[in-house]
């Protein structure tokens, strides 16, 4: 249904644009237009594949910890509610179920033995992780410049 | 707050530091957006002394409501005051507002010291033989902050030394803050952790740490490494964590120049200066450290701005976060 939310989000980064290429704007204001517009070119990239990772993510999570349930007690994953029609396909939904499950996987890491079985579920918590984060689509993004790449002081 | 306000605070903070009689007059305030965790203020200050007209370009550090770090002004003066009797170039540290009763929120005052901070001079456009040069006087600035005596100093009554322990003593302070501002699970953090406790190196000495040594971080004056800025992440510990913050691998376009300036040759130097030995197992521990860290200080980031007290959006990344697992994943296979 037209408008998207992307092409909505999309103009109102075209005003924000425009609002700060005024030159007689001051470095606080000209410094928070550019501000809003990085933010609102993250949520455009980011808003329509949200839901898409999130219910991918819960299903990869979820089939790895019923693997480590073998390995530690209470692991078992919630199940989505069957009563809850939006469950599938809210977001907020999902993306409760996806805090869920990473807690049980952050508890997982510490709980699982210390031996070679334990040190090899780790492992493939540890992949799992990894395409996570190669897929998630709220931290890959362009890349800005100098020190905002690494966020730091 | 408005230039007209923070002038109007700070004729009024300096009265009553100097007394009514200097009658000190503030001029020139303008606020600089270089730094990412604090609110700095630029301003010349005039006043009476004795009779005899005193001025001096200052600089006002205020804390911002929230960010990437939630450090003590008063502990970054008590550093500042100390490091004075040292041969350390730090700035030179006038008065605190520890409450930010006086200036709206907790900030220190400082001399402004000339000179231009550049975070990437090592990779700039400068002939090489110079920009190594560079490279190996900052190394040198970094050894003379090792070298302080920190116990004639008074930093002993600053902080705590962690002596040997150094590393599991910082790790734990990282984690305490992890804890306090996450606002959802990390299992990644829990795997680092995990691993990161498992191998731990020891110290061999206690040395003041920087917590943020980069050319950023140091004003250049006519290509010389002047004043060290920054020392809210200061503290007691392991020499090896600022080596493993400035070899770290997400920031190497900071500190080191490709074949011409590599790790090695910055470890090597920093050898050769300090005649101390450097453990290469525990320089990579203190670069995955440094990666935690990061992600800390960005989830730090991202609950301010969650509640409203911060304008930029933080975010543990997917660089800081792929690198840490990378590194911690190294140092367990290591110990196995």
């Amino acid at each position: 249904m037209e408008p998207t939310v992307a092409a909505q989000l999309r103009a109102i980064r075209r005003l924000v644009d425009e609002a700060g290429a005024d030159a007689g704007l001051g470095e606080a204001a000209a410094q928070a237009l550019t501000l809003a517009s990085s933010q609102l070119r993250r949520l455009e990239g980011a808003q329509a594949a949200r839901l898409p990772f999130l219910v991918e993510d819960n299903r990869a999570a979820a089939a790895l910890l019923a693997e480590l349930a073998e390995l530690v007690a209470d692991l078992a994953p919630p199940e989505p509610s069957p009563a809850d029609p939006e469950a599938a396909t809210s977001e907020a939904a999902a993306a409760s179920r996806n805090d869920a499950l990473r807690e049980l996987l952050a508890r997982a890491v510490h709980e699982l033995p210390a031996d070679a079985a334990g040190d090899a579920a780790r492992a493939r918590v540890a992949e799992l992780l990894r395409a996570r984060l190669a897929r998630n689509p709220a931290l890959n993004r362009p890349p800005r410049s100098g020190a905002e790449r690494t966020g730091t002081p | 707050m408005s230039e007209r306000e923070i002038r109007s605070r700070l004729e009024a903070f300096l009265r009553s530091r100097l007394g009514p009689s200097a009658a000190p007059r503030v001029d020139a305030v303008h606020r600089v957006s270089v730094g990412r965790s604090r609110e700095n203020w630029l301003f010349d200050a005039t006043w009476l002394d004795g009779g005899a007209e005193v001025s001096e370009s200052l600089i006002v550090r205020r804390d911002p409501l929230g960010g990437l770090l939630e450090t003590d002004r008063a502990v970054e003066y008590a550093v500042l005051a100390a490091l004075q009797a040292t041969a350390v170039p730090a700035p030179a540290v006038r008065w605190l507002d520890g409450d930010g009763a006086e200036l709206g929120r907790p900030s220190l005052v400082m001399v402004r010291e000339p000179g231009e901070c550049d975070y990437f001079v090592l990779n700039g456009e400068g002939p090489l033989g110079e920009r190594v040069s560079l490279a190996r006087r900052l190394c040198a600035l970094l050894v003379a902050v090792h070298r302080a005596d920190w116990v004639s100093a008074g930093l002993g009554d600053v902080f705590d030394d962690p002596g040997p322990d150094a590393a599991t003593v910082e790790l734990a302070g990282w984690e305490a803050i992890l804890r306090r501002d996450q606002l959802e699970p990390y299992p990644e953090l829990e795997l680092a952790l995990r691993g990161l406790r498992a191998a731990a190196p020891r110290s061999a000495r206690t040395v003041v740490v920087h917590g943020d040594f980069k050319a950023g971080n140091v004003l250049l004056r006519d290509g010389e490494p002047g004043t060290l800025l920054d020392w809210e992440l200061a503290h007691l510990g392991d020499p090896h964590e600022d080596l493993g913050w400035i070899t770290q691998p997400l920031r190497t376009r900071e500190h080191l120049i490709a074949g011409a300036w590599e790790r090695d040759d910055l470890l090597a130097h920093y050898e050769e200066l300090t005649g101390w030995e450097v453990d290469r197992y525990a320089v990579r521990w203190w670069n995955a450290l440094a990666c935690f860290k990061t992600a800390v200080m960005q989830i730090s980031g991202l609950r301010s701005y969650v509640e409203g007290r911060c304008d930029e959006l933080y975010q543990p990344t997917v660089a800081v976060l792929g690198t840490l697992l990378d590194l911690v994943d190294e140092l367990v296979g290591e110990q196995a």
